[in-house]
């Protein structure tokens, strides 16, 4: 439907909150919002993401806290000027998706070693 | 606090059937609560009661902190889970009943929407199929500035494609100091725009909870968790 879009995919069975933070400090991390630059409204990204308002207002308020997003009196959340932050978060995501595929990786059977070749094999393709 | 709605001892008989019996539950502006319990277990009569469709047989049910009545039909906007229109009527004298007969309907905001999923104004009502006449009724409903918006099965015979875009637009209208009850089946359409869940089993509540509280606790979707519920005890019938 033209105007409309797909909207985020979530697993249900864990509460929305904690992944629609994840999302939006990939949103960041990524660059798709970067430093100093406006984030959509409360309202926009309850649309975008088909989530709940309320549910959207609580995860943005707990990136509010964590120093990535802050909020301009009157004229909304804006991404952190901050650039060293957003690149540590950008390597704690990182870290987590790899501990992610280390984790699979061992149960898997291979060694350490073995996980990194297959990165760097992924990696030129 | 003031409740948007707030239903106390809820009594409702058909004959000898009691429907409804000590249903009591509050409603906080600026949510959306979805109404989940089977069929034939009471959610289109509780609905009906709080649109002043219905009268009850005991309790008390006010809304924005006034009885239910001719009053609060003027702050309620309600969709029904049957056909309002005859299926001669055009879609542009459905618009214009709206208009007539409620003051806080956005005409222009209607048509705005009807273009979004292209129904034609001048398309007959029974032209179109039930997908899309159910659509038709959930703009008209969407497009009154309400305090409480009741929705009875709003997606009971609409494509998934159009239950996605309809779920958007219902995010979309949403108010900050309006409420909005959905009454379903199909969790999993809309348990994601939800703030809370009002389960009814065996004529009473058996839970109203947050959605958020059910996933961390449960580590289930709702709809998972409404299925374990409501769960066929295929050998109770032994017992």
């Amino acid at each position: 439907m033209k105007g409309m879009t797909m909207s985020w995919s979530f697993d249900e069975s864990r509460p929305l909150f904690q992944q629609i933070v994840e999302r939006v400090t990939v949103d960041v991390v990524s660059g798709k919002y970067g430093a100093g630059d406006k984030l959509p409204s409360v309202r926009e990204y309850a649309v975008e993401a088909g989530v709940n308002p309320n549910t959207m207002q609580k995860a943005l308020s707990a990136l509010e806290e964590s120093g990535l997003i802050v909020t301009q009196r009157n004229s909304g959340r804006y991404v952190t000027e901050d650039s060293a932050l957003i690149a540590d978060y950008r390597k704690s995501a990182a870290l987590k998706a790899a501990q992610d595929y280390i984790a699979f990786a061992k149960s898997a059977g291979l060694t350490l070693e073995e996980a990194i070749e297959i990165i760097k094999e992924a990696g030129s393709k | 606090m003031s409740y948007t709605v707030e239903v106390k001892n809820l009594v409702k008989k058909y004959g000898s059937k009691t429907v409804l019996d000590g249903v009591s539950f509050q409603i906080r502006p600026g949510t959306i609560v979805g109404l989940a319990s089977p069929n034939g277990s009471g959610k289109t009569t509780i609905i009906k009661l709080i649109a002043d469709f219905l009268t009850l047989d005991g309790g008390e049910i006010t809304i924005d902190g006034q009885k239910v009545g001719p009053a609060t039909k003027a702050i309620v906007s309600y969709l029904p889970d049957h056909e309002l229109f005859s299926s001669d009527e055009k879609v542009c004298n459905a618009v214009k009943f709206y208009t007539d007969y409620h003051k806080d309907f956005d005409a222009e905001k209607c048509r705005k929407y009807l273009k979004t999923f292209k129904i034609g104004e001048n398309s007959k009502i029974g032209s179109l199929s039930k997908g899309i006449r159910e659509i038709l009724m959930l703009i008209l409903t969407l497009s009154r500035d309400a305090k409480l918006y009741l929705l009875d099965e709003p997606l009971a015979n609409v494509d998934p494609v159009n239950r996605e875009a309809i779920v958007t637009t219902i995010l979309k209208e949403f108010k900050e100091d309006a409420s909005v009850i959905i009454s379903t089946h199909l969790l999993n359409d809309v348990e994601n725009i939800l703030d809370e869940v009002l389960m009814i089993k065996e004529n009473k509540v058996f839970c109203h909870k947050s959605v958020e509280e059910i996933r961390e606790e449960t580590g289930r979707s709702l709809n998972d968790f409404f299925k374990e519920t409501f769960k066929v005890d295929w050998f109770g019938g032994d017992k």
